[in-house]
């Protein structure tokens, strides 16, 4: 292993990281000792877990029906709304995996380095209108956004990226539509998040580059970067598709897990607790801003988790989820803190949580959406 | 890696399996996207299969660990999940069962208050319809005396009756995940007969009626006959 990578090793295993799928393929394979513990008692929990769930309902299949019916019934209309996002989703979980894995092996960013504009403001606005051509997911921009650093593309840029092209992407920008139509949150998504991800660009742009970025960047470690891989072009072709199953089987079990929590929220919450809380403009928004930082979902399909709160919660939280979400969760700032220092990710956290805030708390209060 | 092959194909198939059923789950404008997502499954598989028997390419140097992408099992069996689960239990649209903590609204939500309704002729209304009706008319009365003809299920709460009960519906905006209830109430001397989540087809004519503080048009039923439920359950917006 070279020092580079040992020293990025050092500093990831202090801070306890064993998410192999978010870290480098290199650094997995040297993360193999703790994982083969980890994924030992997982695996037997989770199959534990599953044993459970599958002898659970053959039982209560067999059981007297009167004894079981509520319970059961809610646990069918749970299943129904779970599968109902899952199954809606996983087409465009999918598309995004698909994109994200021909990003990977086919596009080369020597091509961009080009055309970046020196004035800051300008390097901004089009740091984020880039992201209407990347269809990544926040999974997929932190690699492609490191890469873009080391090709020397500026701070505010790759910044006003990062947060802007989780959300402003076709493919994200086709589920917001199939799921809420043309509307106010369809197009405020967009404009919020162009918004808010050149705004913070432009705060960034102030700050020293070494301030900001971590150690692991700075001390200029070469990794795989997209379109270095070579071969024929059936062989890409299989390393294209590999790569977009790795990721749509990562995004996808987050997916899962938001989805059961979601449909568990509609099925077991009496709908008057939820309208308590989903009418109050500042509730509304601070549970949704939660939730969105909880479930980290992959930005292409979270449009159908917030349909569950369509009817129940206030127009200006479902589009803080939907702006908020894609910008900031567990998973991404996790991501971040592989590109960033602490302190950098902290701010940005609250830069964005802020201006959402008080945007969608406007929204609530002042107009009739 | 085995695993992550019969995964894959195990979402397959289950995607065509569902081909009928899937419209108790998701919406009808995008069902016909299954198709190429569960072909793509296949190939993603079939992308897996090759690499485990390291026919593909694999770059060298720093790139090699790349490739070696290792997918927790955590992350494997939650995948894994739906499929157990849709296979496991019988795919049943929302219906009666599903309002234990919703009730069935008189008002509809605003993606369906249109007023093309007035175009659709009385006999062919459903129950969204007729509701989005009163919600646009400005004088409740000039319903009383017409005729309506709808298909729903039964809803029955301790609130109701033995003569009365809901005939309703769920309204989908996009899909299942939005679902809301609606129902009309009927006015029928058979009503506790009337299993719950059964699916009828209401013949009868609208009467004012005051319930609970408001007038509201009832069906009074003329006939109330079981029917089997429809492929599709659920409303979508005109």
């Amino acid at each position: 292993m070279s020092g580079c990578q040992t020293k990025r090793l050092d500093k990831f295993r202090h801070q306890g990281y064993k998410e192999a799928s978010n870290l480098q393929g290199a650094l997995a394979v040297s993360l193999d000792a703790d994982l083969a513990k980890t994924n030992r008692s997982q695996r037997l929990g989770l199959a534990l877990l599953l044993l459970g769930l599958v002898s659970g309902s053959l039982v209560l299949c067999h059981l007297p029906p009167a004894v079981v019916v509520s319970s059961f019934s809610s646990f069918q209309t749970f299943v129904t709304v779970f599968l109902g996002i899952f199954i809606e989703a996983t087409p465009l979980l999918l598309a995004g995996s698909l994109a994200s894995g021909f990003i990977n092996i086919y596009v080369d960013e020597e091509t961009l380095h080009r055309f970046v504009p020196q004035q800051p403001v300008l390097a901004t606005l089009m740091g984020a209108a880039m992201g209407f051509f990347f269809p990544v997911c926040e999974c997929g921009v932190v690699p492609f956004t490191r890469s873009l650093y080391r090709k020397g593309v500026p701070l505010s840029m790759g910044i006003a990226f990062i947060l802007a092209a989780p959300v402003i992407n076709p493919i994200v920008i086709l589920s917001t539509y199939t799921a809420f139509g043309w509307g106010p949150v369809f197009w405020g998504r967009i404009a919020l998040s162009f918004f808010i991800a050149v705004s913070v660009g432009l705060v960034f742009s102030t700050a020293r580059p070494q301030d900001v970025f971590s150690e692991a960047m700075q001390a200029g470690c070469q990794s795989c970067g997209p379109g270095s891989a070579e071969g024929s072009p059936t062989q890409r072709f299989w390393l294209a598709m590999s790569s977009a199953g790795d990721d749509f089987l990562d995004m996808g079990h987050y997916l899962v897990i938001g989805a059961m929590l979601t449909a568990f929220i509609q099925t077991v919450a009496p709908q008057s607790t939820l309208l308590g809380v989903g009418q109050g403009p500042l509730s509304s928004v601070l549970v949704l801003l939660w939730l969105a930082f909880l479930l980290s979902v992959c930005s292409t399909v979270d449009a159908f988790l917030a349909l569950a709160f369509a009817n129940t919660f206030t127009t200006g939280s479902i589009l803080a989820f939907l702006v908020f979400g894609p910008m900031v969760d567990i998973k991404s700032s996790l991501m971040y803190l592989s590109i960033f220092k602490r302190r950098a990710v902290v701010y940005l956290i609250l830069l964005t949580f802020t201006m959402t805030l008080a945007v969608t708390l406007y929204v609530n209060l002042n107009l009739g959406w | 890696m085995k695993v992550l092959v019969v995964t894959a194909l195990g979402g397959f198939l289950f995607l065509l399996m569902y081909n009928g059923k899937i419209l108790f789950y998701i919406n009808n404008r995008t069902a016909w996207l299954m198709i190429p997502a569960a072909t793509v499954l296949f190939v993603i598989a079939e992308a897996f299969r090759r690499r485990s028997t390291g026919d593909s390419y694999v770059p060298d140097g720093e790139c090699a660990g790349h490739t070696h992408h290792r997918t927790s099992w955590a992350a494997l069996l939650l995948v894994t999940l739906p499929v157990v689960l849709g296979v496991l239990i019988p795919p049943q649209p929302l219906g009666a069962l599903a309002m234990s903590n919703r009730k069935a609204l008189s008002s509809a939500p605003a993606a369906h208050g249109d007023s093309q309704v007035a175009l659709v002729p009385g006999g062919e209304r459903n129950v969204l319809d007729w509701i989005v009706a009163f919600q646009n008319s400005a004088d409740l009365a000039s319903f009383a005396g017409q005729q309506a003809h709808v298909t729903g299920f039964v809803y029955r709460d301790e609130m109701d009756a033995p003569d009365e009960f809901m005939v309703s519906r769920f309204i989908v905006t996009c899909c299942v995940a939005d679902a809301v209830a609606v129902g009309l109430p009927v006015r029928w001397p058979g009503a506790e007969t009337l299993a719950l989540d059964q699916w009828v087809e209401v013949s009868g004519r609208f009467e004012l009626e005051t319930m609970a503080d408001e007038t509201i048009p009832v069906i009074v039923a003329a006939e109330v006959v079981p029917i089997e439920p429809p492929g599709q359950p659920y409303l979508y917006p005109r």
